[in-house]
């Protein structure tokens, strides 16, 4: 029988229940032909991302939690301006893009690059495809904390002054010397920025062989000492072996998002192939992609990665949010290599097995049950993703349960777990904003510019979404991507700086009236590696908010890992920070590190930064002064 | 045609006519000057016939008719080398004058006769070939030839008279014995009256007689389809095809049968070489574009369809379905533009609105597009299938209670389709009615047991409804109709691990209460259970892994035979290479790369991939 209309018609309203119109139409397109490396290039055929109709859900009521209806206590207020954030971040066009490239974005970093433990910040920059005159190149930039609220611009003098199309940053010790570097991500050559110690940097991804052979759009990075030996490996993701020479544009290919003409891909284009390089131990990198099993992951389009040990054997695996596809999870066989288990452990799809398109990562242990779980901004129509860690590798979707499926219209980028009240209990905040500019005027149903999500933690496996009196900072609508978090004014709550495109960065300094308490725990590793990447530290405090179905008075145990990423690719502060209620001591901090060894101290005020060497010595403790805000 | 056969008679000829003139009144223009120049001209027209010049000869043989009119073998010898020359019509005159002049001629009957019936004047021929066959009959005349009666059947059949034609044609069988030739002529005729079996019969008959006989095996395949003998229809066609592979008329009737056998891609090719060899055909681009659409390759049927319209502007499958095929390859506004061009020439035509709201659709433009249904509602009121589009339509614009108003009254209008109750339910799902939800959805299950998609979502309701066993057992039923996908395994998976979990409070709470036995059961219960969903999530990913390391060899593979194209074997074999690290049980890298080898001049390694890719595709 032909096809005739009816049959047509059927078969778009089938598909239009559980996919987007858009997705079948992608379907109908044919398969494209790679031709990016012949002679003669050709402009392959390419689809816009797909679009995602999930359903937005309330959670099942859960258990009765003692937060419901409590008053938030924090406002989150904007402060970038009066700090003297106020440079613009470039990328790609203002209204209109040609491809892909020009939407995604960049990174931010709170990065305490002079050790005085005050927050700096790094924000990175883009670019235009029609460049840009001599000397009127944007480049990435780094911010001292003036320590009164301000930042001064020591961009110049710090020698990070480089332009293209940044990415992604992350921060880590990898020579050991004592001082944190910055490995950022371009399209293009990757800068491995050393610390110099004496408030300048010197980029060696040259010496340090990092130089790669050919144009690749690298995109998420972390540090972490895969191989546990004391020296940090470098992971870096791939989004999209992209060649702007053979790309198709959107008139080429006539790539659509809901009627709309935007940058083709990543459905069609070629994925990047994810590296991860071994640090010798003397200064330089070996790449051991192939070998280590990085290019057997069943996802690709890599964007966000995080390292962390997800299963608890004390050995670091990667988790990437790939983009329209599976994300990956890289499990580390303890033998140099990694095996991709992201189906079989259930943190690769959405609760109904579908691919999505995943943006952001962020991990912490949400229910407190000493296990880290997940957490991944996806694409607008789709929900979040909240993966609950079972143990054993195995994770449960619990988006809709946890109450993360109320919201489907936004599109996420940065995001992090992030104890905002100080409670004990982790919160999260997504940072919004559409990918194609062009949505605007457009009658797609969300904006260029958008709010965030902020959902507090109801100590039950639920959160609730209180975005509407998170403040300004969460209110206004901005074209975010990148985010990161870190008590920049060292106050004693959690802060965040926000990169965002064509626009001056947001940072969303959060005021509390809660008077709860809290420890930071900065850690300084000598058999493991110098920043501690990887430690995983455990709180044991009597919060007065311990985990429901515990006898009053129980105290709460919290953990957390040392990490050289979060979020959207974006770098927090090194400082592990653990809000403790209404706890007057600390009972008990516990830091295993990546050696093997395991430090314990007690007894341990509250409202300090302790520094504490790997064996147990405590390098510094300090309370700091009453926040002054500008 | 009889015709004047040899030089002599026409010279035989005039001698009778100028006897004749000898004893009677002499004609006016028997000149015997004239009869000498009409007898060379004959002569030199038969000279010229017999070499194959004919319209040398035409032109003499019409001097010699013209110059000597009154002799019936000048004009007999123009007809006949008119017909020779494909103008039956201009030998028509030429063949009633003869037959004027020399009447009872049964010969001159039949040439006329075979050239009217040649000429398109079937009926007119008759009498002809009546006349022909009555004076054949008479005392001293040579009886007709079965020629004859092939001739005269064929006139009757043209002319409609189908049964005696088919008589005729078996006398013709009679005098010459079985002929496959003529079967298949009586098969034809019996199949134009309906009488398939007969038909049937005599075409097998025609193929016992002469197995490469193509005319026979075509129509014997085309019959069989028209019977649902798909299987035999299909013999047949592929081997007429392959006895006359340039025939376009057979590769039509092959591909329209791979068609109705459902295997549209051996189908489109066969489409595909029939409209290069001849695509005069009526029909054959619109037959080819619809089988590239069904076979979702929209972009390669846009062509055949804009051929197809332009042979035939009005045909509306032509136009409806060209206008689908630019919906779904993103062209919406040109779609657009084919609907309101049905639209004008038929104001009323409800299928153009429709489209045209399907169009809207795709491009977003939702608000057209249900003022366009709307339009279409109000010529047909209760057509179910438009307050479905309607419902959709409402459905991507979030406004649920009208998408729900709409599609209940689609259900109830059409209580057994599908489609609305599964629509429904996805609706309810979609607004948290997780209980009407799955109302609907087993309600569309009900109605469509095999559509495993529906099982599906059946299960991921009933999972969100914390129905965890049912849908346990919904998702079974999915992933037995849809075994190669992963998604029905990884939601199981989550269920039986809320299944495990729920266990696992179960066991806490057992434990709690110092019912340590009842407790260890329940462990040992959620051990299970997790150990099934990891199962499950195991075989979803070997699912995906086999699926995406394919695509990743065809991908390199198309990468390799590109290259090749560009001579560039070096790099064609390292794809090739890359191919099988990918896919190693996919034969078709293997072959090629054995080609690229052997390009090299390294047949060894070249005939072990060769045998490789035959060890593998057996299994392909």
């Amino acid at each position: 029988m032909p096809l005739t209309r009816r049959g047509l018609l059927k078969s778009l309203s089938r598909t239009a229940l559980v996919l987007p119109l858009r997705d079948v139409l992608r379907l109908a397109r044919p398969a494209f032909a790679l031709t990016g490396q012949m002679a003669q290039p050709q402009k392959p055929g390419a689809s816009a991302r797909q679009s995602y109709s999930a359903e937005a859900r309330p959670a099942p009521k859960g258990a009765p939690s003692p937060v419901t209806g409590t008053p938030l206590g924090v406002q989150f207020v904007d402060v970038a301006c009066q700090a003297g954030l106020d440079l613009e971040t470039i990328f790609g066009g203002v209204h209109r893009n040609t491809y892909l490239l020009e939407t995604t974005g960049c990174g931010a970093a709170f990065f305490d690059y002079d050790h005085d433990d005050w927050l700096d910040i790094f924000l990175i920059n883009g670019w235009r495809l029609e460049g840009f005159p001599k000397d009127r190149e944007p480049v990435c930039h780094l911010f001292r904390n003036n320590r009164d609220g301000t930042f001064t611009d020591v961009t110049l003098k710090a020698g990070v002054a480089r332009s293209g199309w940044g990415q992604a940053c992350c921060v880590g010790d990898y020579n050991n010397d004592g001082w944190n570097d910055l490995f950022v991500t371009y399209y293009g050559q990757n800068s491995l920025f050393r610390n110099n110690g004496n408030g300048t940097f010197t980029d060696v991804a040259k010496e340090a062989g990092l130089l790669e052979d050919r144009l690749r759009w690298n995109s998420g990075c972390t540090f972490l000492d895969y191989d546990r030996d004391g020296n940090l490996d470098l992971f870096v993701g791939n989004y999209i072996d992209l060649d702007l020479k053979t790309a198709p544009t959107p008139q080429e290919a006539n790539c659509t998002y809901k009627g709309i003409q935007v940058a083709c891909g990543p459905p069609g284009l070629l994925g990047g192939k994810n590296i991860l390089y071994h640090n010798k131990g003397d200064g330089t990198f070996t790449d051991v992609s192939q070998k280590s099993g990085m290019w057997t992951a069943l996802g690709t389009y890599a964007l966000s990665a995080v390292a962390a040990d997800l299963d608890n054997t004390g050995w670091p695996n990667i988790y990437v949010a790939n983009d329209s596809t599976a994300a990956s999870y890289y499990v580390n066989q303890k033998d140099g290599t990694f095996k991709d288990e992201a189906v079989e452990a259930g943190v690769a799809y959405s609760p109904d097995g579908k691919p999505q398109a995943g943006m952001g990562v962020s991990v912490g242990d949400y229910n407190r049950d000493g296990l880290l779980d997940i957490v991944k901004t996806n694409f607008a129509g789709d929900t979040d993703s909240l993966y609950m860690n079972l143990g054993e590798c195995s994770f449960d979707d619990q988006t809709y349960q946890a109450g993360l499926g109320i919201n489907t219209r936004l599109l996420g980028w940065g995001v992090s777990f992030m104890d905002i009240d100080n409670d004990g209990w982790l919160d999260i905040l997504v940072a919004n904003g559409h990918v194609y500019p062009e949505v605007d005027g457009a009658q797609v149903d969300a904006p260029y510019a958008e709010r965030k999500y902020l959902y507090r933690n109801l100590r039950n496996g639920q959160f609730e979404d209180l975005s509407l009196v998170g403040g300004a900072g969460i209110t206004t609508p901005a074209k975010a991507r990148g985010f990161s978090v870190g008590d920049y004014d060292n106050d004693g709550d959690l802060d965040a700086v926000v990169n965002c495109v064509n626009a001056i960065p947001q940072l969303l300094r959060c005021d509390s009236s809660l008077k709860r308490s809290w420890i930071k725990i900065r850690v300084v590793g000598t058999r493991s590696n110098r920043t501690g990447i990887g430690a995983r530290i455990k709180v044991v405090a009597h919060t007065g908010t311990p985990v429901l179905g515990a006898s009053p008075g129980s105290p709460l145990t919290q953990i957390d890992e040392v990490r050289s990423s979060n979020g959207y690719f974006s770098a927090g502060d090194l400082r592990m920070h653990f809000g403790l209620g209404d706890a007057a001591k600390v009972d008990l901090v516990e830091i295993r590190w990546p050696s093997g060894t395991v430090d314990t101290l007690s007894d341990l005020d509250v409202n300090r930064l302790y520094v504490v060497q790997e064996g147990g010595k405590i390098l510094k403790s300090e309370a700091f002064p009453a926040a002054h805000h500008p | 045609m009889r015709g004047c056969g040899m030089v002599h008679t026409f010279a035989g000829c005039l001698a009778l006519v100028l006897a004749r003139g000898a004893v009677s009144q002499s004609p006016p223009h028997t000149e015997p000057q004239a009869i000498k120049m009409a007898d060379a001209a004959f002569h030199a027209g038969y000279a010229a016939q017999q070499q194959g010049k004919l319209e040398q000869a035409r032109l003499q043989f019409a001097k010699a008719a013209r110059l000597a009119p009154q002799i019936p073998e000048g004009h007999e010898a123009l007809g006949t080398v008119l017909v020779e020359l494909g103008r039956p019509r201009e030998a028509v005159p030429e063949f009633a004058a003869a037959a004027k002049l020399e009447p009872g001629n049964a010969g001159l009957e039949t040439d006329l006769a075979v050239a009217l019936a040649q000429a398109g004047e079937a009926a007119g021929s008759i009498p002809h070939f009546e006349a022909a066959l009555r004076l054949s009959r008479l005392p001293g005349q040579k009886p007709v030839e079965a020629v004859f009666f092939e001739d005269y059947a064929r006139a009757l059949a043209a002319a409609g008279n189908s049964n005696k034609a088919a008589d005729e044609f078996a006398t013709a069988e009679t005098l010459t014995g079985p002929r496959a030739d003529l079967d298949d002529d009586i098969g034809s005729l019996d199949a134009q009256m309906g009488q398939w079996d007969k038909a049937r019969s005599r075409f097998q008959s025609a193929i016992a007689l002469d197995g490469k006989y193509v005319p026979a095996r075509f129509h014997l395949g085309v019959l069989l389809r028209r019977q649902q003998d798909l299987d035999a229809s299909l013999t047949e066609l592929k081997t007429a095809a392959a006895l006359e592979p340039s025939n376009g008329e057979v590769l039509l009737e092959y591909g329209r049968t791979l068609e109705a056998s459902g295997n549209d891609a051996d189908a489109a090719d066969q489409l595909a070489k029939a409209v290069e060899i001849n695509p005069q055909m009526p029909g054959v681009q619109l037959e080819l574009a619809m089988t590239l659409q069904r076979l979702g390759r929209q972009d390669d049927a846009i062509p055949w369809f804009r051929q197809a319209l332009k042979r035939d502007p009005h045909n509306r499958t032509a136009l409806d379905n060209l206008g689908l095929a630019l919906t779904l390859t993103g062209k919406g506004k040109d779609a657009l533009a084919l609907f309101r061009q049905a639209l004008a020439g038929d104001p009323r035509d409800v299928d153009a609105y429709e489209n045209m709201g399907m169009a809207e659709v795709q491009l977003s433009a939702f608000d057209d597009a249900i003022a366009d249904f709307k339009k279409a509602l109000a010529l047909r009121p209760n057509d179910p299938e438009l307050h479905y589009d309607l419902g959709v339509t409402y459905k991507f614009l979030d406004r649920f209670d009208q998408a729900v108003a709409e599609l209940s009254l689609s259900e109830h209008l059409a209580p057994t389709l599908p489609d609305p109750p599964y629509t429904l339910g996805i609706l309810y799902m979609q607004t948290g009615k997780l209980d009407q939800a799955i109302a609907q959805l087993k309600q569309a299950v009900a109605l469509s047991p095999e559509n495993g998609n529906t099982w599906a979502i059946l299960g991921s309701t009933l999972r969100q409804d914390s129905q965890l066993d049912e849908a346990a057992d919904a998702l079974r039923k999915a992933i037995s109709l849809l075994p190669a996908q992963p998604s029905p395994r990884v939601t199981l998976a989550s269920v039986l691990a809320e299944q495990a979990a729920s266990l696992a409070q179960q066991a806490n709470a057992a434990d709690a209460a110092g019912d340590q036995q009842k407790a260890g059961q329940l462990r040992s219960q959620m051990k299970d259970l997790r150990s099934q969903a990891a199962g499950y999530r195991q075989q979803a990913a070997q699912m995906s892994r086999a699926a995406v390391s394919r695509q990743r060899a065809e991908f390199a593979l198309s990468a390799g035979n590109e290259l090749m194209l560009h001579g560039r074997l070096a790099d064609a074999i390292a794809q090739y290479q890359q191919a099988i690290e990918a896919d190693p049980g996919f034969a078709e890298p293997h072959l090629q790369l054995a080609i690229a080898y052997q390009r090299q001049g390294r047949s060894q390694e070249a005939a072990a991939e060769r045998a490789q890719a035959e060890k593998l595709a057996p299994a392909q």
